[in-house]
């Protein structure tokens, strides 16, 4: 697992996390602590069957999460970005 | 078709993830740019499976727990202090560290761990305090409280490394609950050009092992001198890299994020030619 340095902060319902950028074997994954005594959450980008992206929590069980906080990676790194 | 976290996703991606949570699930803990002992926080550990030359990668709690503690309790006396009954403060008992040289001392706590239970700790790198006393400006003598400069140490070349460790089973008596602890081996730094010059208080370093010596000390019946002689191993300072950083580092987003201090005079690191093979 190597980090690539893209640590970053975001703020989610009232609270910054720590998001940190790594990649596993080839893959991008984001790894998010918050705060709180919350385990600290894994997301990555997958394709539905229909080719179609979202994010997903690794391993399951946190889909709700991956999903919000994940829409956030996308926004803040769109604005890196640019 | 199969369904990951509720998404319908081909074979292949759910194979694809699957994969990727096995590589996560191993290496996730792995990654702690922070592990402050005094949090008891839980860390990656390479312990051997019992008579085969393997080892499993699991977590245990960092702060060894002696057999003499029964409880919760007694574990949260031990490391926290208490008063007893005649309000008097009993100091509390650091377990974190156990020094080499000491390990085999008669009635040691840690003697049957030593010889019985020995582990590597993976490290990315570690932290030690430098203390420095300034001039007073009026009078030109040092003063007489240092200022603590934070150092953030790692192997060049090297993503992980390994520490010697020992390690503890340790049941509370009243619920059965089950941990497993351990402590980071540790030797005199003196005569280390590096480490005796960041860690100057107390000059203690961790015993840093190469593959070899890590091998030995995880998987060899060793006797007492040859164990003894690992656990004083001083990692060469040549391998070795250090840089200061923030001094709230513990709670910095980038906490090894390298920070430079003006009024810090720089570590002494020039090789005598006509000792090279010191440390």
């Amino acid at each position: 697992m190597n980090n690539n340095g893209g640590n970053f902060e975001l703020a989610y319902k009232g609270s910054n996390l720590k998001v940190q950028e790594h990649q596993v074997a080839g893959q991008t994954i984001f790894r998010i602590v918050f705060p709180d005594s919350r385990k600290p959450l894994v997301v990555t980008r997958a394709t539905r069957s229909n080719y179609t992206d979202f994010w997903t929590s690794v391993p399951e069980g946190r889909q709700q999460e991956a999903e919000e906080i994940g829409a956030l990676i996308s926004e803040y790194l769109t604005t890196k970005a640019n | 078709m199969c369904y990951y976290n509720g998404q319908k996703v081909t074979r292949e991606e759910f194979i694809r993830l699957k994969h990727l949570e096995k590589l996560v699930a191993n290496y996730d803990f792995l990654n702690q740019p922070v592990q402050i002992g005094f949090d008891y926080n839980l860390n990656a550990i390479l312990k051997r499976y019992p008579d085969k030359e393997d080892f499993d990668i699991v977590q245990m709690e960092w702060g060894f727990i002696p057999t003499g503690c029964k409880t919760v309790a007694d574990v949260h006396k031990w490391r926290n202090g208490y008063y007893d009954s005649n309000n008097r403060f009993i100091a509390p008992v650091p377990t974190l560290n156990a020094q080499g040289e000491k390990l085999l001392y008669p009635g040691s706590m840690y003697e049957d761990a030593a010889r019985y239970r020995r582990c590597l700790v993976l490290s990315t790198g570690f932290f030690e305090s430098r203390h420095f006393y300034r001039k007073n400006k009026r009078t030109g003598q040092p003063v007489k409280t240092p200022d603590t400069y934070p150092y953030y140490i790692t192997l060049k070349d090297r993503e992980y490394f390994y520490m010697a460790g020992i390690w503890q089973p340790w049941i509370d008596q009243l619920t059965g609950e089950y941990r497993e602890t351990f402590a980071i081996v540790t030797t005199n730094a003196v005569g280390h050009k590096l480490m005796e010059q960041v860690h100057n208080s107390k000059k203690r370093m961790p015993v840093i092992l190469n593959e070899d010596l890590a091998y030995e000390w995880l998987f060899d019946n060793l006797e007492d001198r040859r164990l003894l002689q690992i656990a004083k191993t001083q990692y060469p300072s040549a391998g070795m890299q250090a840089c200061t950083v923030a001094k709230n580092y513990k709670n910095a987003l980038e906490p090894t994020k390298e920070h430079m201090y003006a009024d810090l005079p720089a570590l002494e690191l020039t090789v005598n030619t006509g000792n090279l093979f010191s440390s």
